[in-house]
């Protein structure tokens, strides 16, 4: 039984972890010496040194590699502490970042997360913030299509003569005039953004700004030219709370989140005095 | 730890988050879902103003990594799925390369908001991701911890290795969660996944338009990333509203495809209530035939096979044909099936039978496998190709176990998607793709030749899924997946129609209210013929709508699929309307074509060869005139002595976008 254990790398491990504690608690206690800095090199930090060994070379390290990393983490735990003795942390702008990103992600747990709201506090919240629920701008409109495929070079003088005509005849039945559209031949209650997954960007654009009432265009679509009779234009107008009931409450507790965020960094600044030289000595310096 | 507020997962993105709050509960208490005939609701939202009894064409895409992946975080990018949203409705969101502090360089818009997106991050590492973003936990600093945060450099060697320590795992058959940072009992990593299942729900559930407009869709979703023996085994699973199991049963906790498929019926289907889900493989064409194996000629034994057939084609009614790492349509050459080569099979492969390449000093070539083999190295552009790997054999491999096993496993859909490892949802023009990973960003190094997995110049900018429903909601869309009334594009938004029936008039096409006739005299993609009438034939409605803001179609192309009557799978391709056009050309600078091209084709194909004794398939694609491929593109925007050298390259200079919809099948009666 001792044999094996003795055999055991573990508990080699943790003899002579045993053992450099002794040795380094004797060295920081001995007498006559003012202990003010202590460095603890207990199992657990050799054991993640091992570790990081391990995964570096696939192989643990023997007795010596041992020490040596040890000896490695000694410096590198004495050179930080004299550098934060020293400031150093202060004016590095990486160190700087790093920390201040650590203590943000504390901040969030601190700043915590809003509670549901009622359906009263979702009221007030639509009642003061109405413009953002605004139903967009809607309009109704038909079109006669002219191809491009078809008509080639002759595109451009056929939607001016069919616009003429149009405008001139106030034709009630625009059935068969022009050619089969891709899309619908009419559309009731359209929003700008219905309109460009229909007939792209470009179009949707300049059919919103089209004056309703009478024959306008042509208007250039990825299909070809479109005249069009915009029949009714429905402004931009408040909904009903009903209406956005959902994206009220998502708005609502986006919006909370901030809040309590800033509240949370408030709070901290609080604590701090801030200093500005006023703008001539700025200048000088 | 399970009380960590899932705000803390975006510590890094102090701008954006979210407390987490229940919000299926809160929406059912606020209001109730009212279904009719056109939509059955499982959720509580207001029907949509906007919809369509023969449906709308909605485009968007289902395959979206961001910071919540283990293969985005680490490279500095700390986007979130509330930005990719943002970015997939219209906003406008950072790009790298990084500057010193660590800001993106550029920024992105799309020029047409999509209509639904999920976020498929990667599961495996989410409890992973869950422990190293504590700073009050007790892992936080160890370097794998460092290095996933993305705190550390990224592409020196030393991370190098620590990007192994996650890979690795997900190579094996034997998958596990990485010991550094979970410990011994890997039950740790099970729990601290959860406040980042729980953010994936809650952003997806914050950008969600549940308003009468209906303006943006969102699917709960996250990708299952199997990558056994270095073959591509993945998979999207996406929910059918916020109802989903209380974990992202990865391919750590999953490791066969049976075992996920099993595992959501017991923690979805059958545990939670109103959950429905399905599982969108992707990149088969990496697969070396393990993604899709026949189950006649299969391992599972003859007695379990066609229950296990069965769960398989319940859960998995569609696949991603195109994204990022290429076209998964068809492959020329397979040994077993006949059929005239297709040039068109060509279009953004990512490797090629013959082709040698060498790796960790050794060469392969990549062959075709054997009949029911399973290769190796898939993902490194080797090992071999299986005929089970692409959409239109698999089909046929499909009609085949169904006729030996009596269900037929790989009744597939097709969708396309991106794979976007920049949350750029949908970003698939290639004037402005940024590439697929950090690394890729900067133009030079997207045009070089990829080493692993295929990336850089031969990748492209992904695809779109198209779904066409009654109203763009999640109950709408879903019902649409789970039909297959789906189809994929290369990128742009081609709008094709496709209708098979008996009695499908020759002037169809002439009618102002095509899909009325459609849905009347036919069934749509993704549907079974009815019986065979008295020697008729099958006659096919197609059509497409060009992208108003892309290029002009060439063709329509129908591509039949059949088992013969001596066993022979085959295929043939017709060209059903428009014309080959060889005598236009594209304008290198400007990217304009000089030929023919059409806004919208339509035809009526009937198949006269047609014999009711066979299982067949019938598919539509559509063609574009040439435009320019993205490498071209890029470096033709840059003024000519500012190019990078990187610009001479021999990757094509143009290519064909186009769209794929889902087949429409025909079985005999048995015994016929």
């Amino acid at each position: 039984m001792l044999r094996l254990l003795i055999r055991e790398p573990l508990i080699h491990f943790v003899i002579i972890g045993g053992l450099l504690f002794a040795a380094y608690s004797m060295l920081a206690q001995a007498p006559g010496e003012e202990a003010v800095n202590r460095i603890m090199v207990d199992t657990g930090l050799i054991d993640r040194l091992e570790r990081d060994f391990v995964r570096q070379w696939r192989r643990p390290p023997d007795d010596l590699e041992r020490e040596g990393l040890i000896q490695e983490y000694l410096r590198e735990e004495i050179l930080y502490r004299e550098a934060l003795a020293r400031g150093l942390d202060r004016n590095d702008a990486v160190v700087r970042q790093r920390l201040a990103r650590k203590m943000e992600a504390f901040a969030i747990i601190d700043a915590g997360v809003p509670a549901e709201p009622t359906e009263t506090e979702l009221r007030a919240y639509f009642a003061q913030h109405v413009e953002r629920f605004a139903t967009p701008e809607q309009i109704s409109f038909t079109h006669v299509f002219l191809a491009r495929d078809s008509r080639g070079d002759d595109l451009a003088a056929d939607a001016r003569t069919l616009l003429g005509e149009l405008r001139a005849a106030a034709v009630s039945d625009i059935d068969g005039l022009g050619d089969a559209p891709p899309t619908r031949p009419s559309y009731e209650g359209t929003t700008q953004r219905e309109a460009a997954r229909q007939f792209g960007r470009t179009f949707a654009e300049r059919l919103f700004e089209l004056p309703a009432g009478s024959w306008q265009g042509p208007v250039e679509s990825g299909f070809g030219l479109h005249l069009v009779l915009i029949i009714t234009r429905t402004p931009s107008r408040d909904p009903e709370f009903e209406q956005v009931a959902f994206e009220v409450r998502s708005d609502y507790l986006e919006n909370r989140r901030r809040e309590l965020r800033s509240a949370v960094f408030t709070e901290m600044r609080r604590n701090y005095a801030i200093e500005m030289p006023a703008p001539d000595q700025a200048d000088r310096q | 730890m399970s009380q960590m507020p899932v705000s803390l997962m975006v510590a890094g993105v102090a701008a954006l988050c979210c407390g987490y709050v229940d919000a299926a509960e809160t929406a059912t208490s606020q209001q109730a879902a009212s279904s009719d005939a056109l939509v059955v609701y499982t959720e509580a939202r207001d029907p949509c103003t906007e919809r369509s009894a023969t449906r709308n064409a909605y485009f968007g895409d289902l395959h979206i990594h961001t910071g919540f992946s283990y293969d985005v975080r680490p490279f500095g990018s700390t986007t979130t799925p509330a930005d990719a949203y943002r970015f997939a409705r219209g906003g406008s969101i950072g790009v790298p390369p990084f500057d010193d502090s660590g800001e993106p360089t550029a920024t992105l818009q799309l020029r047409t908001p999509l209509d639904f997106a999920a976020v498929t991050d990667h599961a495996e590492f989410f409890g992973e991701l869950g422990l190293c973003m504590d700073p009050s936990g007790s892992v936080y600093d160890v370097p794998a911890c460092q290095y996933l945060r993305g705190s550390g450099d990224s592409i020196s060697p030393a991370s190098g290795n620590l990007f192994r320590v996650f890979v690795n795992s997900l190579l094996t058959d034997s998958p596990y969660q990485v010991e550094e940072i979970c410990g011994e009992d890997p039950a740790a990593c099970v729990e601290s996944a959860s406040p980042l299942w729980k953010a994936t729900q809650q952003m997806a559930e914050d950008a969600y338009d549940r308003s009468s407009r209906c303006e943006f869709t969102t699917f709960v979703g996250y990708e299952h990333t199997g990558t056994p023996n270095s073959n591509n085994y993945h998979r999207n699973v996406i929910f059918r509203n916020a109802d989903v199991p209380a974990r992202a049963i990865s391919y750590i906790d999953a490791p066969r495809g049976l075992d996920l498929w099993n595992a959501l019926t017991d923690e979805c289907l059958d545990a939670v209530d109103g959950c429905d889900v399905l599982v969108i493989p992707h990149n088969s064409n990496l697969s070396s035939g393990s993604m899709f194996p026949s189950y006649a000629a299969g391992s599972e034994t003859a007695e379990f096979a066609p229950a296990a057939a069965r769960l398989q084609a319940a859960m998995e009614p569609i696949m991603e044909i195109f994204q990022h790492k290429g076209n998964s349509e068809c492959f020329n050459g397979f040994p077993g099936i006949l059929g005239a080569p297709d040039e068109l099979c060509e279009f953004e492969q990512v490797r090629s039978v013959g082709e040698r390449r060498l790796i960790f000093g050794e060469t392969y070539e990549l062959r075709f496998c054997e009949e029911g083999e399973v290769g190796r190295r898939g993902f490194a552009a080797v090992g071999c190709v299986s005929r089970n790997d692409f959409f239109r054999s698999v089909l046929l491999t499909g009609l085949q176990d169904e006729a030996a096993i009596g269900v037929n496993p790989y009744k597939l859909g097709a969708i396309g998607s991106t794979d976007t490892h920049l949350a750029l949802a949908g970003a698939t023009q290639e004037s402005d793709w940024p590439g697929h990973l950090v690394p890729e960003t900067e133009l030079e190094a997207r045009l070089r030749s990829g080493l692993f997995s295929p990336q850089s110049l031969v990748s492209n900018p992904g695809g779109l899924a198209g779904i066409w429903a009654v109203e763009n909601s999640r109950d709408a869309l879903f019902e649409a997946m789970r039909r297959r009334e789906v189809f994929g594009t290369s990128g742009t938004r081609i709008q094709p129609r496709l209708f098979a029936g008996w009695d499908i008039d020759d002037k169809a096409c002439n009618l102002a209210d095509l899909p009325e006739y459609g849905y009347a005299h036919g069934v749509p993609m993704g549907g079974d013929l009815p019986p065979a009438t008295a020697a008729g034939k099958p006659r096919l409605l197609a059509s497409a709508v060009r992208d108003p803001d892309g290029a002009a179609l060439q063709k329509l192309q129908i591509i039949k699929g059949w088992i013969d009557t001596s066993g022979q799978a085959r295929y043939e391709v017709f060209d059903v309307a428009g014309a080959d056009n060889s005598d236009g050309q594209v304008n290198l600078l400007t990217g304009e074509w000089n030929g023919e091209g059409s806004t919208s084709l339509c035809a009526v194909f009937e198949d006269t060869a047609f014999d009711p004794a066979e299982s067949t398939y019938y598919y539509l694609r559509v063609v574009e005139v040439p435009t320019l491929r993205w490498n071209w593109a890029q470096c033709v925007a840059l003024p000519a002595d500012e190019r990078p050298a990187a610009c001479q390259n021999d990757a094509p200079r143009t290519i064909q976008e186009m769209a794929w919809t889902s087949p429409i099948w025909y079985t005999p009666i048995a015994g016929d």
